[in-house]
Formats: C-alpha cells, structure tokens, sequence
C-alpha cells in the first residue's frame, strides 16, 4: 500500500481509498450509499444538513460523512440503530416546513429530498400545526424561479456561487428561521453559469422558468446530447416529450466540463423551435421561388454545381462551410467537392489557423495536473465559459499559475499571477520576441505595449513550470500571427524542463474538426497538406485535386471579380459573420448560384437560389470534435420529417455518380474513422461513454515565419479588436429567447488617454467608422486595451462590427460623435 | 333396476326443482337497452374529472395518474397557472387532459393515485360507439359533472331510464 492510501472498513467492507478522500465518497466506491443533502462531491464539504450521519468506532457521537476524511483503520457503520434514528430525526426536522407539494413540484420524481425520505425518514409526520408559508414563486432571474417555501437551506447553491462561479452572487441572507437564499439588493441572479445551481439544488427550491410546470420528469424522452454552442461540447440532456422541446440538464462529464454547463446552453435553445427556421427546400432559379422536396433540391443543387464546374473549370465553384457543422457533414461536404466536383475551394473560417500543433494537443482535463496556465489572446469567459471555470478552479485552489497575454483585458485578469497587455495588431512582435528570447536571441519588444521586465517574467515562470497548458484562440489572432505562435509554442516545446501542450481555443462548436476533416483549401482530411501528393492520393484515390484552392475570403474575391460562380454555403452567414459584411453581400449577388444550406434564415440564405434545409443539433446526430481534440457523439433528440446533413449531402453525392450508401450517421463516423488520420479508434462503441481524443494531425509548418510580413501595418486611426460576447443577439439567440435580458447596449471600449484626445467622456454616443461602414456605440473609458486601440464587443448581428473590420482582421476606425 | 328407476326420478324431481323454483323468482338478467341495472356506487365505469367547492377543477396536472396507469392511457400536459385567471386552485393546471378509453383498462389505479380526488370512475358504462375517435376523452368529455343516478327500479325490481 502507497503511503498517500489509506484502509479502513465500512459496514464490514475493507477498502483502500486515496488519503483525504471523505467517507461519503469512501462508501459510494463499494457501492454503499450515505444519504446526503448539502454535500456535492465538487463544491466540497459543508456539513450543515446532518442528513450523512454515521457511526464510528471509537467516537462517542455520531460524525457527518461528508466532512470526515477517512482514517486508517476505522470502523464506519452507516446502518446501525443509532443511525436509522439519526437520519429520521434530520429529516423530520427538514420536513417541519417543507410543503407537501411533491404532487405539482418540478423536481418531483428526481428529487434527493423525495427519494431519502422514501428510504431513510419517518412514513408519517407527528406535526399538527401549520406550515411555515413563504413566497413560492419569487424570480430569482428572468430564468430561474425560486420557491422560498421549499428551500432546506442547504446552501448548495450559494457555495457553488462562490466556490465554482467565485461571484459571490447568491448569498445565504439573514440568520436563523429567517435564513434564505438571495441576492444583494434583490438584485437579478444572471451570471453567465446560473442554471447550474437548478441541477445541484436537492429540492425543488430552483426551478427552470422555461420548463416550469410544463411536464413532469418521468414523462421526458432524455437524450445524452451536447452543447452545440462554443468549443466546449460540454455535455447535457435533452428532455423532450411528444417532439417537444423541454428542458437541459448537465451531464457531468470530467473530461470535458466538469460537470457544469453555461446559461447559454441551458437556456440558448430556443432557436429549436423558431419561427425563423428553414423548414423546406425552396429554389428561385427557375424564376419565382417556390418549394420543392429536398430530395430533388439536392439533386438540382448537385447537378447545377457540375453544370458550373464543367463550363467554367472546377476552379469556378467553391464551398464554405462551418466550424458549427459536425464532422459527418464536414467530412461528406470535403468528400463531395473534391471526389466529385473536382476542386479545392474548401474553407470554413476566415481567420488564419492550419491543423496540427507542434507540441501535444491537451485535453481540457490536462488543465488539472498543470501547474502553469497560460491563456493567449483567448477570453475564456466570454467565448468558452465552461474553460473559465476549470481554469478558475485550479488557480484560486493553488495548483496552478496563470498567466494572460492579450491585447485586451477579460475577466481571466483578476485570476492571473502575470498579465501582460500587449497591443492591438501587435501579437506578431510580441509572439516572435519571446520565441526569440528562448531560443536565446534577443527579443525586441518595442512598440508593442509590453515590456522587457514583463516577457522575462514570463519567460521565468514557463521555465521554473513543470507542466504548462497553453490556451490561444486562433479566431482572435489577425493575419500571420497564428503561424508567429505555432513557432513561439515549438520553442516552448523545447524547454526540457517543462511538459507542454496546447488548447486551440476558437470558440466554434467543432472548429477543431473542421481542420481535422479538411474543410481547408490546402490540407486534405487528417492534416495532410496538398503539397505532399502521394500521401494526398493514397488516402483520397488518385482523381483527387491536387492544385490550391481558394479560403472563403479568397472565394469572396473572385465571387466579386466574376471568376468564381457558384457557392455552396453551408451553415455560414458570410454577409454577417465574414469581415466587411456590405461588400460580401455584393459580392454574393454576383455569383451564378448560391446555394445555401442552413438552420435558420439568415442574411445570406435570402440571396440564394437554392435552399437546403438543415436540421441542426437537436434533431440531426453526429461526432464533433472539442477544443480538447475529444470527439464525443451529439445525439438528436427531436424528430423531423426532413432528412439529416449528411443524408443530404450523401444524396448530393449520389446524384453526381458516388454509390456510397449510409445507412446511420456512424457509417459516415466509421468512414471517418478509416479515412482520415488520428480518427482510427472513433467508433459508436468508443466514443460512446466520456468520449474519445482522437490523434492530433501532425504539424507541417516547422519553419520560422518570416518576421517582416508580421510587423504591424502603421496607420493613424485607432487599432480595432473585435471582442466577442457570450449572449449576443444573433439568430441562434433571437429576439424572443429566454436571454434576451443578458443582451447589451452596443459598447466601445477606449483608453483614457485617447478617449481625452479625442473630447469624449463616458455614455457618449459616437460613430465608430471604417471605410463606408458605420456601427453606432456607446463610450466606455476603461482600461480594457492600450493606447492606439479600441474594443468593440460583438453584441449583435445588426450591430454590423464585423464591417469594420478589414480582409484579414485587421483595421483602423475612427471615432465621430453622433 | 328397481332402485335405479327411484333415483332417476329422485334427480328428475330435483332438476325440476331447480326449474320451477327459478320459474317464480326474479330473472338475473335484464331486458337490456330496455331496462338498464343500476350499478353499485363504487363501480368502475367512464372516468369523469371533478370540481371542487369553488368551481374550480381540482385536477393539478401532476401525471400521477398517467404514471400509475398499467396501460398507459391517460395524456396530461400541465401549465401553469395564472394566478388571476385561475383553471384549478394549484400552482399548476391540466391543459390538456385524455384517456383513450378503448386502451383503459378500468382498474381504477389512476383514481387511488391522484392526491386531489380530482379523476374519478363513475357507475356509467354505456361506452358504445361508433367512431373510434369519440374514445379518446378530453377534458370537456370528463369535467361533466356526472348524475349520480338516470335509472330507477321498476317494479319489476329492474331498472329503467328516468325522464324517458
């Protein structure tokens, strides 16, 4: 036995269990239950509800699981007289107000209360006076309804506010009887993790406004799921009953959440059942827009593309795709246009990122046994919520350092032992000076906003870390600096010291499998870059196309010159979602045909000529791919008349001479699973439980980038970043969504320095301008960036900021007052 | 042989005896449609929902009859209540309410199981139609407030319809 075990025995059963492990959880491995109210296995121990008691040998008293490490050599009897008498006490004392409401309470029939009275307490109360009456139904949140009545005072909810969330939101307000659950001032509790508090809450005291009443837990049809909102997949359940949309639930998964998901999964699902869906396919080519099957409009779709691509060359065709797609459809839709169709005009994103790290890919769970965190570019809490809490327990528990290099400030700051600013447009320099200071060269870091002092104390705790975790967000890094970092994080590679690996942190649902599928226009599936053909050939047949294609802003170029005449979008909305949304729109106007292949209507699908419709999660299965490199499988759980993604897709494909037939969508994943590198062992039956990582692509580009391209364009306007924000008011979250309370006013961010130049003080209204595009913002002089730049939060889609910004991300504005 | 002949006659009267005797009691059956028998109070015929002192429905739209049901053919869907326009005196309400009658087994379990006294099995079981739909109950269907008796006895000592 190790010296960090310990053995002890519970109700006769020896087991060794790791030292400071808590009783309670000593017993749940041998399967024996201890009745508990307050204690969560990760909020920690409490010990205020007395419902765990147990006997132990030696001790005069009863002792509370929960709060007990296990010992060597102790003797815990958890079903003794003393202790059946114990736990009936407790709960009768629990019961003296808890109303009897089980027959209309939301939580009834999955409720911990319900269950151990039904076990452990008393058949019958020896009460005869009335019930403490409370309010029962006080809005705690637009979404969350607390029933005061029900509440045990557990104190679950306010420990997760402060343990996990660390606001401090939810606080336990008054003193004795009077105790209750609530915010300061009556304040609403809308943090961007709330509804978790719904799931650990042992009573029906949090309810889900959105499912309130509306069918009883045994009723639901649960379906594991996953998130399809950021890169997270965290984990949930879909309740639905008769095809109707109910509620989520987390689903704890270690690996990948923690056992905790966002308000904007819970609650973000609306767009399941909005009037703005694209329920049938329509075509407007033959004149009117009218309706037609889908089957026939993919077939329409699919023959009018070859027509384009035979008279105009397969270079005159193109497809953008979506980092929001599942690998099936990524996979089928690469399949399609390059076995087909003939070309390589395949992209999905409009930032510069390649597959493949030159150090390991971590999984989100490696963040745990780091002891440095280093978190680049990235936001975390606004664009990957569900990292920001894992992050934020292992730095506030001591077991790591953090460390934020960005060019704005985020939430992550208060948390970070180093956070260094650099700025605006100045990652390149910033990245190539501290590559170059540990390959041992001297770093110049001038004119970047950080300075020398700062990259050395940087560079001081990568190198006295044991094992780093290297969080960047690849959407947030303008023009060539994603290849500048992959050289920085080969540097760090070579500390001999240190173990490393990275996290690519674009917030998109399977962007990282976007890149392992090759919806690239120069990486084939698994990362196997066009340039090595006969890899190309062995793995995708000897027809396949071998000359560069174009990336989607390449395709909007030529759609804009004429030379590129059809489109394929899938799941995107290039006028909105691509930089310099007015000029994308005419350029899509110009193109032969566009099709679009989408969820919802958007901007762009009402330029179309032909409209596919596409069921999205919740009703469509498949695999998506993590920021972790975890593939999990995103189950449907609502019906629909109309055929999946990849069924589409397929039917594209058969149209145009492939006789590959799919039966389910894991014979698309077993497809995968034989084509593409990294993939081998995903199957239905591996994936199944806590999912799989798949082998990260091998990366290709070892060279250092040539530091005079990274140098950042001079110009006189302020440098803009676009920042993201977690509920903006887009199509996935409607006018009509739960959340619409959590959107916000268009807002810039200045530095006080420049804010004095130009005249402007705080809630003027101003102008903010690029080119011919105008996005109207409020002022707000914080610190959020260095002089010389300005953020502007994305907060909606009308909000238009993406026009502003240039080609490749980058661009100057200037400010006007209204 | 003698004695064979004394106990067939024996038996012959005894069969007779059963005949005549039954000749000048009252017939178990009943010349049904004409005459309909009144069923005890606790019989279990065609659910019917209750309404309490108040109007009100007393239906909670807790399920438990539905989970309770061995045959699964009791629907609810519940809604909340608001608080000015009340439906039932709860938090919540049965929006919808349905028992298809053809799957229901009539055993009663949904009337023990509902914790308002709010669905009930009533002594009607004239459940003939003949349009399947017209089986499965709504909830205009059960909030009837059922009489509790149409028939009457006759002197016969069967029953027959009142107001007939």
């Amino acid at each position: 036995m190790a010296d960090n075990e310990v053995t002890l025995t519970i109700d006769d059963q020896t087991i060794t269990v790791p030292k400071g492990t808590k009783v309670v959880d000593a017993a749940k491995t041998v399967g024996i239950e201890i009745p508990v109210f307050c204690y969560h296995e990760k909020l920690g121990s409490l010990g205020c509800c007395r419902m765990c008691l147990v006997e132990v040998e030696k001790m005069p008293k009863l002792m509370t699981a929960c709060t007990m490490d296990v010992g060597p050599d102790m003797v815990v009897k958890t079903t003794t007289e003393r202790v059946e008498k114990a736990q009936k006490g407790v709960l009768e004392f629990t019961l003296l107000n808890h109303p009897l409401d089980c027959p209309v309470c939301d939580k009834g029939g999955e409720c911990p209360l319900q269950n151990n009275t039904f076990k452990y307490g008393p058949g019958d109360t020896r009460m005869d006076f009335q019930r403490a009456n409370n309010l029962k139904a006080a809005p705690l949140s637009p979404v969350i309804t607390l029933d005061r009545e029900r509440c045990i005072a557990c104190q679950r909810c306010t420990r997760y506010s402060e343990v996990i969330e660390q606001d401090r939101a939810l606080v336990m307000l008054n003193r004795g009887f009077h105790n209750e659950v609530g915010t300061f001032n009556n304040e609403p509790y809308d943090t961007r993790f709330s509804g978790n508090v719904i799931d650990i809450c042992p009573v029906g005291a949090l309810t889900n406004t959105q499912f309130r009443f509306k069918a009883r837990t045994w009723d639901l049809t649960n379906s594991d799921t996953l998130c399809a909102h950021c890169g997270c997949n965290c984990n949930m359940t879909l309740g639905v009953r008769t095809n109707k949309f109910m509620r989520i639930e987390s689903r704890p998964n270690d690996y990948v959440d923690d056992g905790w998901i966002c308000d904007k999964a819970r609650w973000g699902y609306d767009f399941l059942e909005s009037k703005n869906r694209i329920m049938e396919a329509r075509t407007t080519l033959d004149g009117a827009s009218k309706t037609l099957p889908v089957k026939d409009a993919a077939a329409q779709a699919a023959n009018a593309l070859k027509k384009i691509a035979d008279e105009h060359g397969p270079g005159s065709i193109g497809f953008i795709g979506s980092p929001y797609g599942t690998n099936e459809e990524l996979y089928l839709y690469q399949k399609l246009f390059r076995q087909q169709l003939g070309t390589n005009n395949i992209d999905h994103k409009v930032y510069a990122e390649t597959p493949g790290l030159p150090i390991p890919h971590y999984d989100v769970s490696e963040i745990e046994t780091s002891d440095l965190v280093l978190v680049i570019a990235s936001d975390p809490t606004e664009e990957l919520p569900i990292l920001d809490l894992r992050i934020k327990k292992v730095v506030t528990r001591g077991n790591a350092k953090l460390a934020v290099l960005n060019d704005q400030s985020t939430l992550m700051d208060r948390y970070a032992h180093l956070s260094l600013r650099y700025d605006i447009g100045a990652a390149a320099q910033v990245f190539a000076a501290l590559a170059n200071t540990l390959a041992g060269e001297k770093g110049e870091v001038q004119d970047t906003g950080i300075t020398g002092e700062q990259l050395n104390s940087l560079m001081d705790m990568l190198k006295s870390s044991k094992k780093t975790t290297i969080i960047y967000n690849p959407a947030a890094l303008t023009g060539q600096s994603v290849d500048v970092l992959k050289h920085l994080l080969s540097e760090i590679g070579k500390i001999s010291s240190m173990e490393c690996g990275a996290i690519p942190a674009a917030p998109y649902t399977n962007a990282v499998g976007a890149l392992d599928m090759g919806v690239l226009p120069n990486y084939y599936p698994g990362g196997v870059p066009l340039a090595d053909a006969e890899a190309v050939k062995q793995q995708s047949g000897e027809n396949s196309p071998l000359e560069a294609g174009l990336s989607a802003m390449e395709m909007i170029e030529k759609a804009n010159s004429g030379e590129l005449k059809a489109l394929l979008v899938h799941r995107a909305n290039p006028v909105v979602d691509f930089p310099g949304s007015k000029k994308i729109a005419d350029a899509l106007k110009k193109l032969d045909l566009l099709i679009v292949h989408d969820m919802l209507e958007t901007e762009t699908s009402q330029l179309a000529g032909i409209v596919l419709p596409s069921n999205g999660p919740g009703h469509d299965d498949g695999t998506t791919t993590n920021i972790g490199g975890r593939v999990q499988f995103r189950k449907g759980g609502l019906k629909t008349t109309n055929a999946p993604d990849w069924k589409i897709i397929s039917m594209m494909a058969k149209t145009l001479g492939d006789e590959t037939d799919y039966i389910t969508s894991f014979s698309v994943t077993d497809e995968i699973a034989k084509m593409v590198p990294g993939y081998g062992d995903i199957s239905k039956k591996s994936i199944k439980k806590m999912g799989l990582a798949r082998t990260a692509a091998q990366y290709q580009n070892g060279t250092k980038p040539d530091s005079a391209k990274s140098q950042p364009a001079k110009s006189d306007g302020l440098k803009l970043r676009i920042a993201s924000y977690l509920f903006a008011h887009d199509k996935i979250l409607d006018a009509d969504s739960r959340l619409a309370h959590q959107f916000k006013p268009s807002t810039v961010h200045l530095h006080e320095d420049d804010a004095k130049k130009l005249g402007l003080k705080n809630g003027d209204d101003v102008i903010v301008v690029s080119g011919d595009t105008q996005v109207r913002a409020e002022v707000e002089i914080s610190g959020k960036c260095n002089p010389g730049g300005v953020v502007l939060p994305r907060i909606s889609d009308e909000q238009g900021v993406l026009g502003l910004a240039g080609a490749d991300g980058i661009s100057s504005v200037e400010i006007r007052k209204a | 042989m003698i004695q064979g002949a004394f106990a067939g006659i024996k038996n012959l009267l005894i069969g007779l005896g059963v005949t005549f005797k039954n000749m000048v009691t009252k017939p178990v059956t009943v010349q049904y449609p004409e005459v309909k028998r009144t069923m005890p109070e606790r019989y279990r015929g065609r659910h019917f929902l209750n309404r309490d002192e108040n109007g009100l429905e007393r239906c909670i739209g807790c399920s438990l009859c539905s989970i309770n049901c061995p045959v699964g053919c009791i629907h609810v869907v519940s809604a909340e209540n608001d608080p000015e326009n009340r439906v039932s005196p709860g938090e919540r309400y049965a929006a919808v309410y349905e028992i298809n009658l053809l799957r229901c087994i009539y055993c009663g379990y949904c009337e023990e199981a509902c914790p308002v006294d709010a669905v009930v099995l009533r002594e009607h079981y004239e459940l003939a139609d003949y349009d399947r739909d017209k089986y499965i109950a709504t909830k205009e269907d059960l909030l009837v407030y059922p009489k509790p008796n149409e028939f009457r006895v006759n002197i016969l000592g069967n029953t027959e319809r009142v107001n007939r």
